[in-house]
């Protein structure tokens, strides 16, 4: 006699009609691709950002004001941090989608993060507008 | 049901029973590697990034708001703790960085073989102990 087949079939039906998965999922693929496009840019940006910053190890306040006086110096850096921010939200987001359980507060979680850091965002990109035109 | 993905975990046999899918097991179940420590340390440093990038946004809030601001700021920067936080977030940050590379060759479907996996995570240490080295002796020799 045969032994009766019994398959676990690692689908779930609820997946399915959602549409969810990476290969449907459109805002999954899209948040993939940004944080990447972010890193790449954030390539050239990080060097450069690390060669200025040497630049201006135990410097006074006006070198640096100095410094973000130059509008190629300006553009970077508000690149640079605006970026960075991007990166590190979705990053985050990511980890925190991972590691907190329940709906509930893992949005709590990830829309407070969010919150903090775009306002450190601002503050950051305000700075150096500042800086940048009044000194 | 405190977790929406819990449904994706419910699953029928063939024979109409229905199932909890089984969970693939987590960390602490795995033998210590290379691939996965790096990995996770990569985690950990973006993780830890967000302190340096919070800091520089107080170094740039102060120096766009008073000389006693940035003065205040420098001074902790050039505190023994200052200098050790430094330290830490190039190493971080020069970590981050390579591995991100790293993980960006990845995407683009190049180095896959254990064997370069493997090269490519032993050229990634050497590359940030360099360059945190090389970083940290600059920084010293600037002040």
């Amino acid at each position: 006699m045969n032994k009766p087949v019994t398959q676990t079939i690692m689908r779930s039906g609820l997946g399915a009609v959602r549409g969810l998965g990476s290969a449907k999922s459109s805002t999954t693929t899209e948040h993939w691709f940004a944080e990447r496009v972010a890193a790449m840019a954030l390539i050239p940006l990080t060097l450069w950002f690390i060669y200025s910053i040497l630049s201006m190890v135990g410097a006074p306040r006006s070198t640096v004001a100095a410094w973000a006086a130059h509008p190629l110096n300006a553009t970077f850096m508000l690149a640079l941090v605006w970026l960075t921010f991007q990166h590190l939200m979705m990053g985050l987001g990511s980890v925190m989608t991972d590691y907190i359980h329940g709906e509930k507060k893992r949005m709590v979680a990830i829309l407070a993060m969010r919150g903090v850091l775009g306002l450190f965002c601002v503050a950051g990109l305000l700075a150096v507008l500042k800086l940048a035109v009044v000194g | 049901m405190t977790d929406v993905r819990e449904a994706l975990f419910v699953a029928r046999t063939s024979d109409g029973r229905t199932v909890r899918r089984p969970l693939s097991p987590h960390l602490q179940i795995y033998k210590p590697q290379l691939t996965s420590g790096l990995s996770i340390f990569h985690r950990i440093t973006g993780v830890a990034l967000m302190f340096g990038t919070m800091l520089l946004v107080w170094w740039l809030v102060a120096a766009a708001t008073s000389d006693d601001a940035f003065a205040l700021v420098s001074a902790l920067l050039h505190s023994w703790f200052g200098k050790l936080a430094l330290i830490a977030w190039t190493a971080a940050l020069w970590y981050h960085f390579c591995n991100g590379i790293r993980h960006l060759a990845w995407d683009a479907g190049y180095g896959f073989e254990i064997s370069q996996v493997h090269a490519s995570g032993r050229f990634l240490l050497i590359s940030v102990a360099s360059l945190t080295a090389l970083t940290v002796l600059l920084g010293f020799l600037a002040l």
